[in-house]
């Protein structure tokens, strides 16, 4: 193909969209702090559907009428830093194909080149290392190509692209303390191997196609049907290609091979790598090669982003309406599973929106069940720092009395209603919450996703981290160990005398016995009281107050 | 902060030094915008002084009460930017100063908008 319309433009967002929801699980886990909160594959896939929701519903006759409603779509619907940033680059492409019919490739790099134009705009001094290095890296290499076909022309750009994603590592050192790569860059990337697929004719679903030495992603639940990525570098540059593809496509799928200078890289995924390496030591030596078991990584995945599908925050309620009518004073809570839910609902709490880590609440999570409650005044627990804001935002927007207070985790939210329950129609209810807020210190512990170094201390993907108030306090082999870092944690223990631990969803009943023994043990003169908490990543969350 | 062998103090010039070069990094972010009265006006009259941006309180309860004036770029979601300013400068500055988050209450006034028209 050689020249696209409007009409195919969207085709091609829609299938950049696509290609951006499949992986938005790894882009996700490509964050700086190990613990998994990162967000930026959902910002960027969030931005861009609601982009092409506006464009849909604008009903585009033209060119002009579809750019324009993507571009507006996607300032509307930008989320994140992430977003910000990717509704700019589609901002600086409706331009530049704004008085256009159809789009060459040369038109195309027009809009890259105008794409970064304006991203770079927005920021004062900008950072090498970013997906802005890398839009800028694909506009400079689009401009020396000649490539008329647009299949050509997209491979080509995503190479260049590829490679500055790799490059971005050893460009900002946070991300090389982390060992990843830019996670916006690598959604741009993303976006961009959609719309070739799309010109390939393949869907994003099918395998993905890599010339990359990254491993490859799978996020599906169900088993796979090749279950190793092997990727062998083999020292010749001339081998028989018809007959390995024949032979290695027989028993494997998402062939790719590459050669260059001597070299030949070949990719394939199969259940047999010995075969395959076997197969391949017949026509030249192998200069390296990798073999990863995809199915673990899929697991991993699958298991990070859904701990329990039945207690998943996705599948609850997610508002419980105001449960009673008639209340003086609404108490509005943020709760991180199934767990809380209950206990929050005995505690007295007439609304329960769901949400936590990486499952931020909108403001109209907040703002409907507070508009349809008849309560005279509302109390509402964000329950943590990020949730904070969209509380706020609720609060001015609802047009009745609302106050937020700063409470930054669930556990925080629990101390105050417990002191509410006691206390007489008389009393300063905001100042008894804040004082009780105050007063109760929360941990949690967590399993780092990445290695990387915080607070000075080196973390293991896979370690056990023993987060306080926020902070990195501790680490451990497992849950055990990490929590026993609690005593030596900067909590001022003198004034302290109950501890309360809440099970997550990934954490088993035994285990969770044996840690409330190992804890009263080591604080003899504490209280401990022990809850189901049905939180999802964090395995124990807990509070000293 | 006290440590048992001395002290370290940490200017408030250097926290709005911090805090200055923090927000400037933030994407959408084109420029910080003069605080008080006075410098407003100095301000208008020579476009060339770069304005301070930033405030610094230490408030009786021991929390750091910093305000951000910023202008940010035309065509940017001005909630989201600001939600970015909110989360990536405390991140900063908590982690240079060793400040728990908590101790830190971070405003950001956006001041104006940066327009340019096409083609320029």
């Amino acid at each position: 193909m050689k020249e696209i319309g409007y009409v195919e433009l969207e085709e091609l967002f829609k299938a950049g969209l696509a290609s951006l929801e499949s992986r938005k699980a790894y882009v996700n886990s490509l964050n700086v702090f190990p613990v998994p909160d990162g967000d930026t594959g959902t910002n960027m896939s969030l931005t861009l559907k609601t982009a092409l929701e506006e464009a849909d519903r604008a009903h585009p006759r033209t060119m002009k009428e579809f750019v324009s409603a993507l571009s507006s779509g996607s300032l509307i619907g930008a989320r994140g830093n992430s977003g910000v940033i990717l509704s700019q680059i589609i901002r600086g492409m409706a331009t530049a194909a704004d008085n256009k019919l159809a789009l060459t490739t040369a038109d195309f790099t027009e809009m890259l080149v105008k794409a970064t134009e304006v991203a770079y705009k927005a920021v004062v001094t900008p950072v090498e290392g970013t997906i802005l290095t890398v839009v800028r890296r694909m506009a400079e290499g689009a401009s020396g190509l000649h490539l008329e076909d647009y299949a050509d022309y997209m491979t080509e750009i995503i190479r260049i692209g590829r490679q500055a994603v790799q490059e971005t590592t050893s460009q900002l050192p946070a991300l090389a303390e982390a060992h990843v790569v830019d996670a916006g860059g690598e959604g741009l990337v993303t976006l961009l191997e959609g719309m070739l697929m799309s010109f390939r004719g393949e869907s994003p679903a099918s395998a993905r196609l890599t010339l990359e030495n990254e491993p490859e992603e799978q996020v599906s639940q169900q088993e796979l049907t090749y279950r190793y990525d092997t990727v062998m570098l083999v020292a010749s540059d001339s081998l028989p290609e018809d007959e390995i593809r024949a032979k290695l496509t027989e028993r494997g799928d998402s062939l790719v091979m590459a050669s260059a200078g001597g070299l030949t890289k070949i990719h394939v995924h199969t259940n047999e790598p010995y075969d395959t390496i076997k197969f391949l030591m017949q026509f030249a030596p192998i200069r390296e090669g990798r073999i990863e078991d995809m199915q673990y990584e899929a697991d991993a995945y699958t298991a990070a982003k859904n701990p329990r599908a039945d207690q998943s925050p996705a599948t609850r309620a997610p508002v419980v309406g105001c449960s009673d009518q008639n209340v003086d004073r609404a108490y509005v809570v943020v709760s991180p599973g199934a767990g809380f839910d209950e206990i929050f609902r005995k505690l007295g709490a007439h609304i329960i929106v769901s949400g936590g880590d990486t499952m931020n609440p909108s403001t109209e999570a907040f703002l409907e069940p507070i508009k349809t409650c008849n309560a005279k005044s509302f109390m509402v627990f964000p329950n943590n720092k990020n949730i904070i804001m969209a509380a706020r935002q609720a609060a001015s927007l609802a047009g009745k009395d609302v106050q937020v207070l700063d409470s930054r985790h669930p556990v925080q939210a629990i101390a105050a209603l417990v002191q509410l329950a006691s206390c007489g129609p008389d009393d300063d209810a905001i100042a008894v919450a804040n004082e009780s807020i105050q007063a109760t210190d929360f941990f949690s512990v967590t399993r780092a996703t990445k290695d990387a170094t915080v607070s000075g201390l080196t973390v293991h993907e896979g370690d056990f981290m023993l987060l306080v108030d926020d902070n990195l306090v501790g680490l451990g082999q497992s849950v055990e160990e990490a929590l026993t870092c609690l005593k030596d944690s900067p909590v001022a223990w003198a004034d302290k005398s109950l501890i309360s631990i809440y099970r997550g969803s990934d954490c088993a009943d035994t285990a969770f016995d044996a840690l409330t023994e190992t804890l009263a043990t080591r604080f003899p003169d504490l209280e401990i009281q022990a809850y189901f908490g049905g939180q999802a990543f964090y395995d124990i969350v807990g509070s000293v107050e | 902060m006290t440590d048992p062998k001395g002290r370290v103090v940490l200017s408030k010039n250097a926290m709005e030094e911090i805090l200055r070069l923090a927000t400037l990094n933030v994407y959408g972010v084109t420029g910080l915008a003069p605080v008080t009265f006075a410098e407003r006006f100095t301000h208008a009259l020579t476009l060339l002084s770069s304005p301070k941006g930033v405030d610094v309180q230490l408030r009786n309860d021991g929390v750091i009460e910093a305000t951000v004036h910023v202008r940010l770029q035309y065509g940017l979601r001005v909630s989201e930017v600001a939600r970015t300013i909110c989360s990536q400068v405390r991140y900063v500055f908590c982690s240079m100063t060793g400040l728990p988050e908590d101790r830190v209450e971070l405003n950001v006034v956006v001041w104006s908008i940066r327009v340019e028209r096409e083609g320029q």
